[in-house]
């Protein structure tokens, strides 16, 4: 059998470095202009929107400070950790690279996240919390269709290889015989387990 | 009988195949390829007496039935496991054209001439085709680029290569702030380690 | 987003309105793809974006990004011929350049990717795409040559290392094993993560179950179901 498509962590990250991100340059610089399009001109301290793989060269070179997005803030991910406990069968909503774009954030600008410790942990919980709701959800797979609004991007190339999977065989084994539903859920989320920590993405904050 | 066995031993090379690649098994593809030519007119021979049984006893007619049977499915059998077999092998070829670029000399003696062919000509192909885009660099490393200049340490010795804006002498140990697309296929080949 | 006492110390940001910024926060789309710059602003590069993702998730080939390829490939030269001509004497100047070779790195990457993921799925099904019109029209002329020519090399490889050596009658490679047929094709029917882009309204997602689709509803859903919607723009595969 062929092997589900994903994306590996660097794919992501490349693709969250397309999202804007407000940077408050420290040097003047002219208009750039990208074949995406112009950014500028820069003149500090007005802050400008830019794509994250331009405020993170800017950042690098110390041309300027990145201020985080405001659900990159303790309070705001409190908030989003409390919803998360009272809503045990839904996500909260997130930015859908909000992991992606954290990570990146936190590894180029760190000095310029207050507390960044503290958002570290309260990410890891996070994604902890939300973790294991979406282990839940495998329950529910069926071989129609399966919603999972607000997962992130990585969260979902995290349960692809499981869901995916699960969700091809209850549709074979469905098209095979009638009673085979019941097969089906008593048999996977065993596997589901087993193979979750093959694909566990190591993101740890 | 136990004909379907060396077709097993080939898909065990084929599933080896996936992590390296031992030397092409002539002896063995020999012996699938002898078994199955063998079946196959054992097969025809009985298909030849079919006839001949209109009259026959009935116990007999089931138990040569059952023969044929057997050795066609054998037969497929065999024609499958050669087919993996060589398919698996080419593929782990590609592979190594795309993360290598070229065939490291001490695997050159594991394949077999056809397969020496195709590789040589799996280069010509993609060349052409990389032909019509030559400024995207469709060889080029699939690792999404992040920084523009990397930092690497020289793990085996390069002496002088061609960069961008002249030359670079690479000694072992020594380490280079560099231009990533300069060294990318250097890095592939563990020449040099990617250090930050 | 609210603009805050630009007067700071270097190295400090003002801790902003808490609550601005919440209010901010709460519609997610606003802060993942906010348009929002006057400046000039090129799709071309989020719609080949797309198209990569797209393709990488989906399992069959989809239809070829020609004029995106065409276009973006020709931008990419053009900016690098006017860096040829920037002479980078200052280090303003060098910084600039710096910059702007990111982008094209970025670019020629999406390029690269976008063409070997494509050739990747072209040379698993090449009998199959070649013998299909619906498949051959969705490659680009020179995929379509890498296709017969893949095709020819791998099958010319097959019959000399064994099939030739076959009795004649099992030398075809295109026969049926039971159910399977020899010739690989493209499940279609394989799930795929969806996200949607506009409301859809009621959606038949088989032929006895509809389900309403809203702008970001994300699916977990059999590839064949929303293929006409992909092919529409109306979802993209994450």
């Amino acid at each position: 059998m062929t092997a589900l498509p994903t994306f590996t962590l660097p794919e992501l990250e490349f693709l969250a470095e397309d999202s804007l991100v407000t940077l408050i340059p420290t040097h003047r610089m002219d208009v750039l202009h990208f074949i995406s399009g112009s950014y500028g001109p820069f003149q500090p301290p007005s802050r400008i929107e830019v794509p994250l793989w331009l405020a993170r060269l800017l950042k690098k070179k110390r041309r300027g400070h990145i201020q985080p997005p405001a659900w990159l803030r303790c309070a705001y991910l409190e908030r989003k950790y409390e919803e998360e406990q009272r809503q045990p069968d839904r996500f909260s909503a997130l930015p859908s690279r909000y992991m992606e774009i954290a990570n990146v954030l936190l590894e180029c600008a760190e000095d310029d996240i207050p507390q960044s410790h503290t958002v570290k942990r309260m990410l890891q919980d996070l994604r902890e919390i939300r973790q294991s709701k979406a282990r839940a959800g495998l329950g529910a797979i069926n071989p129609i269709y399966l919603q999972m609004d607000n997962l992130g991007v990585v969260e979902l190339n995290e349960v692809r290889p499981v869901f995916c999977q699960a969700f091809n065989q209850t549709r074979r084994l469905e098209a095979g015989s009638n009673d085979a539903e019941a097969t089906a859920t008593g048999s996977t989320p065993g596997m589901y387990d087993e193979s979750l920590k093959h694909n566990q993405v190591d993101y740890g904050y | 009988m136990n004909s379907g066995t060396h077709g097993i031993k080939l898909i065990a090379e084929a599933k080896r195949t996936a992590r390296h690649l031992p030397a092409y098994n002539e002896a063995l593809v020999q012996h699938v390829l002898r078994e199955t030519t063998h079946q196959f007119s054992r097969l025809e021979e009985l298909l030849r007496t079919v006839d001949e049984l209109s009259g026959a006893d009935p116990d007999y007619t089931r138990r040569i039935a059952a023969q044929m049977a057997l050795l066609h499915a054998n037969v497929k059998w065999n024609k499958r496991c050669l087919l993996a077999y060589h398919q698996q092998r080419v593929a782990f070829l590609k592979q190594l054209f795309w993360t290598l670029g070229c065939l490291p000399d001490e695997l050159r003696e594991h394949l077999s001439p056809q397969e020496l062919d195709y590789f040589s000509h799996y280069i010509l192909l993609i060349n052409q085709y990389k032909g019509n885009y030559v400024d995207i660099g469709l060889t080029a490393s699939l690792i999404p680029p992040k920084d523009l200049y990397i930092e690497v340490r020289v793990v085996q010795e390069c002496g002088e290569i061609q960069v961008e804006n002249g030359t670079l002498m690479l000694a072992k140990n020594s380490q280079h702030l560099v231009k990533r697309s300069d060294v990318e296929h250097l890095i592939h080949r563990g020449l040099l380690e990617h250090i930050r | 987003m609210a603009d805050h006492d630009a007067s700071l110390p270097s190295g400090m940001v003002a801790e902003p309105d808490i609550d601005a910024l919440l209010q901010d926060a709460i519609d997610p789309a606003l802060l993942d793809h906010s348009d929002t710059d006057e400046n000039f602003s090129n799709e071309d590069v989020q719609r080949l974006t797309t198209a990569w993702t797209n393709e990488k998730q989906a399992p069959d080939l989809l239809p070829f990004a020609d004029q995106l390829v065409g276009d973006l490939t020709e931008m990419v030269q053009n900016q690098a011929q006017m860096l040829d001509a920037i002479q980078e004497d200052n280090t303003a100047q060098a910084f600039t350049v710096m910059l702007y070779q990111s982008e094209i790195e970025r670019i020629k990457y999406l390029l690269r990717s976008y063409l070997r993921t494509r050739l990747l799925k072209i040379e698993k099904h090449a009998m199959y795409y070649t013998s299909t019109e619906d498949y051959i029209s969705r490659m680009s002329v020179n995929e379509r040559n890498y296709a017969q020519r893949y095709r020819s090399l791998h099958e010319g490889h097959l019959r000399k290392s064994c099939l030739n050596k076959l009795p004649q009658a099992v030398q075809a490679l295109d026969e049926m094993h039971g159910d399977i047929p020899m010739v690989p094709e493209p499940n279609l029917q394989s799930a795929v993560i969806c996200r949607v882009v506009r409301d859809i309204g009621d959606f038949a997602v088989t032929e006895s179950e509809t389900v309403e689709m809203k702008k970001d509803n994300i699916f977990l859903v059999g590839y064949q179901a929303i293929r006409p919607l992909l092919a529409e723009g109306h979802v993209e595969l994450l």
